[in-house]
């Protein structure tokens, strides 16, 4: 399994849905770190702990986002962990992936 | 030994520590009732700024970070109070973060919303929901009746 540490390893202030929002945005770390290691059908761990604050718009296309990209639910339930001491950001995630593309 | 002889001391000993138990509880009380008014106070900060952000006429990235930044911190002082028991939030203060910065919180798709919108009774709702949902949590923890707070063995389940 591979650990992501996205405080460290991408951003202490992770903000924005898109690049053009910004260098950190839940759109670029999808595409660094999370679309490369599923794509490989690694098992990856994100552990959330650290950020100074997560905004909405992140968690959603960060995550959200994969479902739009074609990867399936089970699939990421089976391959995808978050780890945060704030639980509602896990909850709000496992919302995201639930219900992305259903509307 | 004879009854006479112990009996007043083990009454001072049980009026002690009834004494200290409820004195503890209620200093207790009093600390956790002074962060929950600091963390209420904050929410209704938070609501004022979204209701500006979202009001403005083009995006302002400096508010936008000012509002994160809050809702970390709230929900970082949420978690060290022991009112709150694991995930027992969760669905209120997720629903209060999309509320504020789900939509409408990026400058690539920001538009300035009416005064009348849907999105703004939608994070005054949800800061509502939060309030009420904390003292929710704080009325159980410390309910109006004797003894003035829930003692452990209520929070035992057999």
């Amino acid at each position: 399994m591979i650990t992501v540490k996205l405080a460290s390893q991408f951003s202490r202030y992770p903000a924005g849905r898109y690049v053009v929002d910004g260098p950190f945005s839940g759109e670029a770390f999808r595409e660094r770190f999370l679309v490369p290691n599923l794509k490989n059908e690694q098992e990856v761990l994100v552990q959330l702990d650290g950020a100074r604050g997560y905004g909405s718009s992140f968690l959603e296309e960060a995550f959200g986002g994969l479902v739009r990209k074609g990867f399936d639910k089970e699939f990421l339930k089976s391959h995808l962990k978050v780890d945060a001491s704030n639980t509602s950001l896990v909850y709000e995630i496992d919302q995201y992936i639930n219900e992305a593309g259903s509307a | 030994m004879t009854i006479a002889t112990w009996l007043p001391w083990l009454l001072i000993i049980i009026g002690w520590l009834a004494t200290h138990l409820f004195s503890e509880a209620r200093e207790r009380r009093k600390e956790v009732r002074a962060q929950l008014d600091k963390i209420q106070e904050r929410l209704v900060k938070i609501e004022v700024d979204a209701r500006k952000f979202h009001t403005a006429e083009k995006f302002e990235h400096e508010t936008a970070y000012v509002i994160s930044s809050a809702i970390y911190r709230n929900e970082a002082a949420l978690r060290r109070l022991e009112i709150l028991g694991p995930g027992s939030l969760n669905e209120i203060l997720s629903e209060h973060r999309k509320a504020v910065t789900l939509r409408n919180f990026d400058k690539s798709t920001f538009v300035r919303q009416a005064l009348n919108c849907q999105l703004l009774s939608d994070i005054n709702y949800w800061t509502l929901e939060l309030e009420d949902g904390i003292e929710e949590l704080y009325r159980q923890r410390y309910p109006v009746t004797f003894p003035y707070f829930k003692p452990v063995w209520r929070s035992l389940a057999f």
